[in-house]
């Protein structure tokens, strides 16, 4: 079993996303609030009995670098800022 | 119970700086009770189970009260399922998603949102009728419609037992082409 079927078979996430497909497959993506990936797999015949997932992938979203630097220099600074922790 | 206090009333007054007070009563009948706690700092631990009125008076700085659903949310364990169609639905046509709850839990769901927007600008100036359908099990339990979209908040919330399969779908009742999204939020335990 792929494991973001058993998440869902699990029920080990917080916001599962359906998009039904044109060929009666769903595109699913589910993500937990502790993590910084989602798993998003096609499956046809969900929770039927000729279940197969077609395509499975890890998303991790990607933060953009400029942004990034952003905010490792507003969170360095708050050390240093009075009263900073 | 002290022998000095044979009418079975048992006063506890104490003025020293720090003092602890474990209290197990364990009684058929226990006519009253008032507890009167007052401290820079502390650290209450208070277990009430009885049959009659138990009030609690809380007053401090920093006290917070969830509601069951609140307090799911708070612990991680938020359920949130969503719809998103990325091709318009004809008239009738509708777009669902299930779930089946896992066993050893219980889905509780307590909102739902749905939209429909139309898909071409001709319609831009028409409604577009929308309905929601919550089915358990293949029989429908939650009907909900709306002009453009629609939802709402449960009071009590709709209840998911493990193993059960939880469908949920939006339908266009628009004589147009619509995108339809749907969104249904609760808690699993």
């Amino acid at each position: 079993m792929e494991e973001a079927l058993r998440r869902l078979y699990a029920g080990d996430f917080n916001e599962m996303i359906q998009e039904p497909q044109p060929d009666g497959s769903v595109i699913i993506t589910l993500s937990s609030e502790n993590e910084e990936f989602s798993y998003r797999f096609r499956v046809r015949d969900l929770y039927g009995p000729d279940e197969e997932v077609l395509e499975h992938e890890i998303v991790r979203p990607e933060l953009k670098p400029w942004l990034k630097q952003r905010l490792d220099q507003a969170a360095k600074q708050k050390k240093n800022a009075p009263g900073g922790k | 119970m002290s022998k000095d206090h044979p009418d079975g009333v048992l006063p506890i007054s104490h003025s020293r700086a720090d003092i602890k007070v474990p209290m197990d009563i364990q009684k058929q009948t226990l006519s009253q009770l008032d507890i009167k706690i007052v401290a820079a700092e502390a650290t209450v631990t208070l277990n009430v189970a009885v049959s009659g009125t138990a009030q609690v008076n809380l007053y401090a700085q920093s006290i917070g009260l969830y509601l069951k659903a609140d307090w799911e949310v708070k612990e991680g364990n938020a359920k949130w399922f969503r719809i998103l169609s990325y091709s318009a639905s004809d008239f009738g046509e509708s777009n669902s998603g299930n779930y089946t709850v896992p066993t050893g839990k219980t889905l509780y769901i307590n909102y739902v949102a749905a939209l429909s927007k139309c898909g071409f600008v001709a319609d831009a100036e028409e409604q577009n009728p929308v309905a929601v359908y919550f089915d358990v099990d293949s029989a429908t339990k939650f009907a909900l419609g709306g002009l453009i979209g629609c939802g709402m908040s449960f009071v009590v919330p709709f209840k998911v037992t493990a193993g059960q399969v939880f469908l949920y779908s939006i339908r266009n009742l628009a004589d147009h082409q619509t995108y339809l999204t749907l969104t249904v939020g609760g808690y699993e335990e």
